[in-house]
């Protein structure tokens, strides 16, 4: 059972759902899939974002229904320990590839609009920290985290939006539907470890402190992210419909709003609003370690520190060997689909059965628990029963 | 792990952190020691033989009057070997976070077109929100190099008056993004604002009397370009009996270099190898500043912009230029133009000859559908305009509404019409659509674009004029 004090609220789950939902999605996802399916590619994102919506939905279910226990609690009750083992170590490098593609996807924008001569090795070292010590943290220090930087990463949010909205020419989106709905799909199949996101909510099984609204309040959430997303995909398509081939990977929301700014004529404003809106990659990266963290210690019961401080250590070792920041990309396309896709509908799935599965085995003891204690009423105790011998003899 | 411990973890971090920041190599370099900032780029030539020149920003002391840009110029076999070639020269590296506008010369071809801009964008030198300007009379180093002796205010820059001329002029701007975009549509073709320079008047040069100091440095700096512009010319000369020779090109560079560290250091040009040359090209200037009678001898040059654009697109390669009439109805039907002076001249109303009546635009809308109706392709714009009348002799009259108003909205609506249809006619005379009607149909109609032609086309124009006071 996890303790009370360790659980995150409602409105606290509310803006992690919200942060998870959005960030990776928007930062070299939308140029990948246009660069793949031109204007199709905001089809594709619909696709990608309604099969993640249908994750959600049974991420919350189990979130309302589990029995406060942790899904590595539950996990052991259900399938025994050694094959709970099993799972937790395949989830520990989920989230770590997740984690190392977000580290690329940071590199990619950084390299390209802020640091464009320093080496990553040297600016990556804060983000990798950051990683490190929110790794070591709990879920309820992520949760508080997140919801004191929310309101900073909203306004950000609406104010690229703002421009965004106000300076690109929509009706450059049409025609949607040349590419056709096979290959639509099958960019989106490609780019199945670009989302998913909600998935790491497994570390927040028996964790919430649920209310009546908790699971009407999470799917807002999500739909709210979804809609952003799928915000930014129109102005980005309309934007760039016609020379998407010239597109850099750099070249994301804030290329967007820098035009829609007036280019340099009202200077970078957009790249403080982007930087601002970058904390919520840094706790979806967070999040991430988080629950590399959480699997390795369900593996090897040690303190939170190694294992956060190995992670971090090792993911920095790997993005140092890896030398060209879209090499990530071609890898991650050619071999981690698959898997990825399959973790996508895998992770929700087996946290409602496990959840359901807890449920039914706590009503089950719930309902033999007062039939026990009735018994027990009835009858008299051993001590009474004697005593009561006693007083008559 | 106690929190004392985690306390002394975060403390050593962020002294690491601060140690890595403090000696990082960067920070031993002045940073304008080792970068100057482009604001406009020229480009010439063909690929293969591409000339790129650009306007650089100068640190210059505050309330100086020394000119706080300076234009530079070096060629390659294509655009990002001229680039480069231009940041050897000038021993900086060029920072393009700056740049707001690229000239294309006279001579720049529609293929050679397409990829200059297209690496310009792609490698990020330029960003999409770049102004694009062709030069109709000139090269574009000859336009920058003229830019120089424009306005009076040493920092009145080109970019400035191109950024003005989009926000507050009713005229056509096209950013390179926007271009692109056209010219890889369905239409495969666009146009572009011309902009040229004329010298200024002989009023201006001698009445103002700006000083004689003013008027010192004036001469030097055009001495300086006098001088650059031979030099260049020379050099260029040297190229075309050496071509391809890439050791004179990076001469000719070190030569450039030296010259921009002139020109930062403030030097007369009298100083230089040049300086006999300067002298006498000061002296022609002189000349010609006697004969319109100017008294500091320096021919100022004024901006004369977006009155004509050029078209890129159809069969032939080389850029067409519209005439200003036509070029009015392009701006009338292009969205992003929506502020503004527009005039009517020698109208006769209700019996009244009036010369010229002026509004200011507050607003423009401009709609576009497209459809097929009886077999033929049929498209419709719409443009609602907000203006107010800058006259206020006629706006004093309190019978005004009554006698004026609706008059005058029937004269801008006919007018605006009669423009937009002029261009429409123009578009389908040089068989380029360049208004993007073949895209319109891409995007609204299927069946329209399927059998879309552009001679065939009809074409309507709604337009809805409102006067407000």
């Amino acid at each position: 059972m996890v303790a009370t004090e360790r659980r995150i609220s409602t409105a606290q789950l509310f803006t992690v759902v919200f942060i998870l939902g959005m960030s990776l999605k928007m930062l070299m996802l939308p140029v990948l899939m246009l660069k793949a399916v031109g204007r199709d590619s905001v089809l594709g994102m619909a696709v990608v974002l309604g099969s993640e919506f249908i994750c959600l939905a049974a991420m919350i279910a189990a979130v309302v229904l589990s029995p406060q226990k942790s899904f590595t609690e539950l996990l052991e009750q259900c399938v025994g320990k050694i094959a709970a083992k099993i799972v937790f170590c395949l989830l520990a490098l989920f989230f770590f590839c997740k984690l190392l593609l977000l580290s690329g996807e940071v590199r990619i924008f950084f390299s390209e609009n802020l640091f464009g001569e320093s080496p990553w090795s040297l600016y990556s070292l804060p983000f990798f920290g950051i990683c490190v010590v929110m790794g070591m943290g709990s879920l309820r220090t992520l949760g508080r985290s997140v919801q004191f930087l929310f309101p900073f990463i909203v306004g950000a949010t609406v104010v690229m939006f703002a421009l965004i909205g106000t300076g690109v020419e929509f009706s450059e989106v049409l025609p949607i539907g040349e590419f056709g709905w096979r290959n639509v799909s099958r960019a989106a199949y490609r780019h199945a470890m670009w989302y998913g996101d909600h998935s790491v909510l497994i570390v927040c099984l028996g964790a919430v402190k649920r209310t009546k609204k908790t699971a009407a309040i999470t799917a807002v959430a999500g739909v709210l992210s979804a809609c952003v997303v799928l915000f930014f995909m129109f102005g980005l398509t309309a934007t760039f419909s016609n020379v998407c081939y010239l597109i850099r990977y750099g070249q994301n929301v804030t290329g967007m709003s820098h035009y829609a700014l007036g280019n340099v004529m009202q200077g970078r404003f957009d790249l403080m609003l982007f930087c601002v809106w970058m904390f919520s990659v840094f706790l979806k990266a967070g999040f991430f370690m988080y629950a590399v963290v959480f699997f390795v210690r369900a593996v090897v019961p040690v303190n939170n520190a190694w294992p956060s401080l190995i992670t971090g250590a090792l993911l920095y070792g790997i993005t140092l060997m890896i030398t060209s920041a879209t090499g990530l990309h071609t890898f991650m396309i050619r071999y981690a689909a698959a898997p990825a896709l399959a973790f996508q509908f895998a992770v929700p799935a087996v946290m409602l059965l496990v959840a359901l599965a807890g449920r039914s085995k706590q009503k089950r003891k719930e309902n033999a628990q007062p039939h026990v204690a009735a018994k027990d009423q009835s009858a008299p105790t051993k001590s009474e029963t004697q005593g009561a011998n006693h007083e008559t003899e | 792990m106690k929190r004392s411990k985690k306390i002394l973890i975060y403390k050593i971090c962020c002294v690491a952190f601060g140690a890595i920041l403090l000696f990082v190599p960067q920070r031993g370099t002045p940073y304008a020691d080792i970068r100057v900032l482009a604001t406009v780029l020229g480009v010439d030539g063909t690929d293969g033989n591409v000339t790129v020149s650009a306007q650089l920003a100068v640190p210059v002391a505050q309330g100086s009057d020394g000119k706080a840009s300076t234009v530079a110029k070096a060629t390659g076999g294509s655009i990002g070997e001229a680039l480069e070639n231009l940041e050897i020269g000038l021993g900086r590296r060029i920072d393009f976070g700056h740049l707001s506008t690229v000239a294309i010369g006279q001579d720049v071809l529609l293929q050679d077109l397409r990829l200059f801009t297209g690496y310009l964008m792609s490698s990020g030198k330029a960003g999409p929100g770049t102004y694009l300007v062709h030069c109709p009379q000139s090269t574009a180093a000859d336009f920058l190099n003229g830019a120089q002796d424009m306005g009076e205010s040493s920092d009145a820059e080109l970019d400035s008056f191109i950024a003005f001329s989009k926000n507050g002029n009713h005229v056509s701007t096209t950013t390179l993004l926007r271009f692109l975009q056209a010219l890889n549509s369905t239409s495969h073709a666009t146009y572009l604002p011309c902009v040229a320079l004329e010298n200024e008047s002989a009023q201006n040069s001698g009445v103002t009397g700006a000083g004689e100091g003013n008027g010192m440095k004036n001469e030097q700096r055009q001495e300086i370009n006098d001088r650059q512009q031979e030099q260049s010319a020379e050099k260029e000369g040297q190229e075309n009996k050496q071509q391809g020779n890439k050791q004179q090109d990076k001469q000719d560079q070190n030569e450039k270099q030296e010259e921009g560290k002139q020109q930062e250091k403030g030097s007369s040009g009298g100083q230089s190898k040049g300086g006999e040359k300067g002298g006498q090209s000061q002296n022609d200037q002189k000349q010609s500043g006697g004969q319109s009678g100017g008294q500091d001898g320096h021919q100022k040059k004024r901006l004369v912009a977006a009155n004509q654009v050029a078209v890129y697109g159809g069969e032939t390669p080389e850029a067409l230029v519209l005439d200003p009439m036509v070029t009015r109805g392009v701006v009338w039907q292009d969205k992003h133009s929506d502020f503004g002076l527009v005039e009517l001249r020698n109208m006769q109303m209700n019996g009244t000859d009036i010369a010229s009546v002026s509004a200011r635009l507050m607003g423009k809308k401009v709609r576009v559908s497209a459809d097929v109706k009886n077999g033929e392709n049929v498209l419709n714009y719409t443009i609602k305009l907000k203006l107010r009348l800058d006259d206020s002799q006629i706006c004093g009259n309190p019978l005004f509404y009554t006698q004026w108003k609706n008059a005058l909205e029937k004269a801008y609506e006919s007018e605006v019409r009669e423009n937009v249809l002029r261009t429409v006619q123009a578009c389908k005379e040089h068989n380029v659509d360049f208004l993007g009607f073949r895209e319109y149909f891409h995007k609204f109609s299927k069946k329209g674009f399927k059998s879309f032609d552009l001679s065939t086309l009809v074409v309507h124009v709604h337009v809805k004029a409102d006067i407000i006071t």
